[in-house]
């Protein structure tokens, strides 16, 4: 064939003349499933059926350690109607379809990541081969896309693995490595990494000669699930009915994608495939314009970028760490250090303290451990990257210091003093405060450009957002590093200006405050938070603030109060809470008492409703979920004014990982361009006439209501 | 053999600064740690108050003597588990008692002869970790079990079994037993206190001073010196700061009271006037003198000259005696030269064996074929911070800990020479001079 155009695919000639076709798409660092590449997949399946010479057809990637990485996302976002989507998933579906019905036998060998559509062309074929490199995972995530797998994929799965196992694979969208793939009977065979594709060609030659027996290891289901579950029509039903509880539970019935799964599988399974397909079609069309599915894709392509996105050109090597203070969140920034295998000292004033620290790493690792995440070496391998110091032994070795002393600025800047005093001169110093201005605590300092902030969030192993704080003093160098290294550890950065609250705590506490405002209005606390819950948030407003501590977040809006005086004042509910040992959780009892069952409601709380209102209770849940927002929004626009951030899909991606502001949803500000600017700021508008001035719309949301703004139109600021 | 061996020009060897575990009676706080983990914790402790570039180590040694089934090469181990990069080698050495100043003499002769500039060289040992072991017969039949093919084979493997085969043989009791006399090191040192005719109130006096001297420091916080403080897994509940080993209580009557336990009917040497089997490990940075300078470090003290000697396995305790005038002839010094000295306690009685020896004329004559005896030890000189009677004597370790103790106590006390040696199971000693650096 002779083309200009450069193709994906090759073929190319292997042993006992199989056809080997090489995926490789061409200037690109992955393979992608395009539409201009499926065009030509059916065109080289189509010559290669005819060619009678071929004893068997063996697809592999012609780019070493990835497989294929899916569909282009960017592709679906730009399905507009249901129809296009439904008619391209037809057309993914009939080319796989050729692979399927190919007239020789067909395998896949899988070398890296294969993901998605990458999977359901692997489906597609007789036999899948998976090599046992690390970077082998098999997944098809398009679940937390919103959307399924319409190239056949949630027909094929539960016939090739049994109903259970693909449940799980189909409704969480998690990968899983060689090994486990073939536990699952995904692939037939593990085969070792080095000279993989020789290794595939004979394997699958094995199976081609005459009389080779059909080695299938279904290990996926035992045959007594697949009996009573894939071939019964009432255990399927059960099945199913199980799964679909399981998702309202989980997500609240907020995600469709994984309702309608459950129903094509439970309109499919025992059917034809094309019965299947066409299911399949028809959900990928109606789910892909669904509002929800185009909310996930916009936070997928954020997030995808906000992993190159500042790129870190002045970034230094981190390659010993130091981290201050050893307490919960100091132990915990350590273990995620020792986790990504960096070295690191913790450093206390006590030997309890440090121990203290350790065994916090510890129990992290022991859980992963048991959890079968890490084997016994790990945890030890883990653990000897951790020491612990009462001095500042070791600390000149450090590439980066964290300091997670206590949140008080006297007591944070001698600590950063006597560590600058004994830092290796090129040691970048980042500090966790989570809401101590930077400028306050480089007073005396030798070096501010070397200060830089480096805010995680509790619990640290599972928030995924750190906010990187950086002040004008801070040097290029610093803040890439830091950058750079909180990607290492596995966290989203995103960057803000050094103000008090940062983004995160800023955004969040106009909201908390306004829910006390309501609590003290004499709304009741469990249907304030249930109303908040309902609209996708993780937990309501009054529980957070016990799951955070009223000590701590009251620190916090004393920092921010200070900051941004105002003639309303402030909620005064948690002084007295605070005054009567009511912390919250952690002592078992704040809004909420905690007990062994749960937490419920503390009638006891209820005689500081100081100023009762019926108006505001009455209002109802729409009323007080929008009043929240809408403060919400307003603090955003204004960090936004104040540059505290660059973009607001940036404070849509922090609210998201560092709040838990509900995925589907699409983050907050691109909530708020689903409102309308007119509608935010009439509702802001009257609510400062009722309310009180606090609610008065910020210039820039006035601004974007005359020039009939959105925040998604507006790249960066 | 009076040969100096410092040449006019040869690079000079110092050890740079040392750390190490407490030590801990054995089935005390760290009966579950192993000795690698030990060893890691000496060594990357070492690395982080030196704040050396791991990557500029040449060479990690250290010694062992119980080598444990799971870790062959504790030097390679250890090394990894510190932090120290892969390319940098790692090894371990065995001279019973002496393996870890065996160590300090590895790193020696490797700076000295120009093939490295900066060695990390230590022990590590576990005495707890020491296991059961099957007996002949068990293993036998065990063996013949697994490579049966039929059912009837397995079974007659097991019938081979005799009841005698079940006792385990006990590896820490084989391992201080010498296989060339038949004694443990216990009758050694009877053997000695018999010859000698040291009294038992004399070897529980000595004890006691031991116990003391060692409060006493631990309290003035001068062993704190050379301890960092262990954070003991995997419940972290506990952090081991000081040796769990000296008691403060200890009295002369609570020690005549215990039973001799190698000879218990005429026997003087009870567990009181003993070393317990203990856990630890050191780890010293043992370097170029000239790298440590541009370096910038105030190295503790330099290596002057070591020797090692055979004796008599039955009387080992005296190893002292034979290997000490070798190491002073080496220096061209006396023993009345020497300020400060660190003489491993294995047993009272074999120190105080090793005390007449050493001025004893006809020992110098009929063992040493010298005119003169070495020379008598002033004990207010010697083990002024308690020994291994109080302290434990991990046995791969206690060389390099003698070496980091007196070179500590010499930088305080200013001195100029200091003198290191041990008795070593099997018929050795060892002996190695350090001096102050200016």
């Amino acid at each position: 064939m002779e083309r200009v155009i450069p193709e994906a695919f090759r073929v190319v000639d292997g042993p006992g003349d199989i056809a080997v076709l090489v995926f490789d798409q061409p200037e690109a660092r992955v393979n992608l499933l395009t539409e201009s590449v499926l065009d030509e997949l059916v065109r080289v399946l189509k010559k290669l059926a005819q060619d009678e010479g071929v004893s068997g057809l063996l697809v592999v990637s012609g780019k070493p350690g990835q497989f294929i990485a899916g569909a282009d996302v960017a592709a679906i976002r730009d399905v507009r109607e249901a129809g296009d989507g439904q008619a391209k998933a037809a057309f993914g579906q009939a080319v796989f379809e050729r692979l399927a019905s190919f007239p020789r036998p067909t395998a896949a060998a899988i070398d890296g990541p294969c993901m998605g559509g990458g999977l359901e062309l692997a489906l597609a074929c007789r036999y899948r081969f998976a090599s046992d490199a690390p970077a082998t995972r098999l997944a098809l995530p398009e679940v937390r896309l919103g959307i399924l797998p319409a190239f056949g994929g949630t027909t094929r799965l539960p016939r090739l693995v049994g109903l259970v196992p693909a449940l799980d694979l189909l409704l969480t969208g998690k990968s899983l490595d060689a090994r486990r793939a073939r536990r699952t009977g995904l692939v037939d065979d593990v085969l070792p990494r080095e000279d993989f594709r020789e290794r595939a060609e004979r394997a699958f030659l094995e199976r081609l000669r005459p009389g080779a027996r059909p080695s299938r290891v279904r290990a996926g289901s035992p045959s007594w699930m697949r009996a009573l579950v894939d071939g019964n029509p009432a255990g399927r039903a059960i099945v199913l009915s199980q799964a679909r509880r399981r998702v309202l539970a989980d997500t609240g019935g907020h995600y469709p994608a994984p309702l309608r799964i459950l129903d094509v599988l439970e309109r499919s399974v025992g059917r034809p495939v094309s019965e299947g397909f066409a299911l399949e079609a028809e959900a990928a069309g109606d789910l892909i314009v669904h509002p929800v599915t185009r909310n996930l894709i916009a936070l997928f392509l954020l997030s995808e970028r906000a992993k190159k996105d500042p790129p870190t050109p002045a970034a230094a090597e981190v390659r010993r760490a130091s981290v201050l203070g050893a307490g919960v969140m100091g132990g915990g920034i350590a273990a995620l250090f020792a986790a990504s295998g960096i070295p690191v000292r913790m450093k206390d004033v006590r030997h309890e303290a440090v121990a203290g620290g350790l065994a916090h790493a510890r129990g992290l690792f022991e859980r992963d451990r048991k959890r079968g995440r890490l084997t016994e070496r790990d945890v030890a391998r883990r653990m000897a990257l951790l020491s612990g110091t009462l001095d500042y032994d070791g600390l000149r070795r450090a590439d980066l210091v964290v300091e997670a002393v206590v949140e008080n600025l006297d007591v944070k800047r001698q600590v950063l003093r006597e560590v600058a005093a004994r830092v290796s001169p090129r040691a970048v110093l980042a500090t966790n405060t989570s809401s101590l201005r930077l400028e306050d605590l480089a007073e005396g300092l030798p070096s501010p450009e070397r200060l830089v902030g480096l805010h995680f969030f509790n619990p640290v192993h599972r928030m995924p957002l750190v906010e990187v704080v950086v002040a004008e003093a801070t040097s290029p160098s610093a803040r890439d590093t830091t950058v750079a290294l909180a990607r290492r550890l596995g966290k989203t950065p995103v960057v803000v200006r050094s103000s008090p609250g940062f983004l995160v705590n800023r955004v969040l506490m106009p909201y908390l405050e306004e829910a006390l405002r309501l609590f003290q209005a004499g709304v009741p606390m469990e249907e304030l938070d249930r109303a908040l819950v309902e609209f996708g948030m993780p937990m309501g407003p009054i529980a957070l603030v016990d799951e955070v501590g009223l000590d701590v977040a009251m620190k916090v809006a004393h920092v921010l109060g200070d900051a941004f005086p105002s003639a309303e004042g402030r909620p005064d509910i948690l002084g007295p809470l605070v005054g009567a040992g009511r912390l919250g959780k952690k002592s078992r009892r704040g809004f909420y008492r905690y007990t062994k069952e749960g937490r419920e409601p503390d009638p006891a709380v209820y005689s500081l409703v100081t100023m009762p209102s019926r108006s505001a209770v009455q209002s109802g849940p729409e009323v007080w979920v929008e009043r929240l927002l809408l403060a919400m929004i307003n603090e955003a626009a204004r960090c936004l004014e104040e540059r505290v951030v660059a973009s607001a899909q940036q404070v849509d991606l922090a609210m998201i990982l560092g709040t838990g502001f509900p995925p589907f949803r699409g983050g907050l500000l691109r909530y708020a361009d689903m409102l309308g600017m007119a509608k935010i700021t009439d509702r802001l508008e009257a609510l400062a006439q009722t309310e009180g001035p606090r609610f008065t719309p910020c210039g820039l949301l006035r601004q974007m209501r005359e020039n009939k703004g959105r925040f998604r139109d507006e790249m960066a600021w | 053999m009076g040969v100096s061996i410092r040449a006019t020009g040869e690079p000079r060897v110092v050890v740079v600064d040392g750390v190490r575990t407490p030590f801990a009676k054995s089935g005390g706080p760290l009966a579950r740690v192993s000795a690698a983990e030990l060893g890691r914790h000496a060594v990357s402790e070492l690395l982080a108050r030196t704040e050396i570039d791991p990557a500029t180590v040449d060479e990690v040694v250290l010694g062992n003597c119980g080598t444990p089934a799971d870790a062959a090469n504790l030097g390679r181990i250890v090394s990894l588990a510190a932090g120290v990069p892969r390319a940098v080698p790692g090894f371990t050495v065995h001279r019973n008692c002496a393996s870890g100043i065996e160590a300090v003499a590895q790193a020696y002769y490797k700076i000295a002869s120009g093939m490295a500039s900066a060695i990390v060289a230590g022990g590590t040992e576990s005495m707890s970790e020491y296991p059961l072991l099957w007996s002949r017969g068990l293993t036998d039949a065990f063996v013949e079990f697994q490579r049966a093919k039929s059912l009837p084979g397995k079974a007659r493997a097991l019938f081979r079994v005799r009841p005698r085969d079940f006792p385990p043989r006990v590896a820490i009791a084989e391992g201080l037993t010498d296989p060339t006399c038949g004694l443990n090191m216990g009758e050694t040192a009877e053997r000695l206190a018999k010859e000698f005719r040291i009294t038992r109130q004399a070897q529980d006096e000595f004890a006691l001073l031991s116990h003391e001297r060692a409060v006493a420091a631990t309290d003035a916080g001068r062993l704190a010196a050379e301890i960092a403080p262990y954070y003991v897994p995997p419940r972290y509940q506990e952090t081991l700061e000081h040796d769990f080993g000296p008691r403060r209580q200890q009295t002369l009557e609570a020690l005549a009271k215990l039973k001799p336990f190698f000879d218990r009917r005429h026997g003087t040497v009870t567990v009181g006037n003993s070393c317990p089997v203990t856990d630890g490990a050191c780890a010293l940075l043992v370097m170029d003198e000239s790298r440590a300078r541009a370096e910038g470090y105030r190295p503790l003290g330099r290596i002057r000259s070591f020797a090692f000697a055979g004796c008599d396995p039955a009387r080992m305790g005296l190893g002292p005696a034979y290997a000490t005038p070798l190491a002073l002839d080496r220096a061209g010094v006396r023993l009345s030269d020497v300020e400060l000295l660190e003489l491993n306690e294995a047993f009272a009685a074999q120190v105080i064996a090793c005390e007449i020896a050493f001025a004893s004329p006809s020992f110098a004559r009929d063992e040493l074929g010298r005119a003169d005896p070495i020379g008598g030890i002033d004990r207010s000189r010697m083990n002024v911070n308690g020994g291994a009677i109080a302290l434990g004597h991990p046995v791969g370790v206690s060389g390099a800990r003698l070496v980091l103790t007196l070179l500590k106590e010499m930088q305080r006390r200013q001195a100029g020479l200091g003198l290191a040696t041990l008795c070593v199971g099997g018929g050795q000693g060892a002996a190695m001079l350090l001096e102050a650096v200016a």
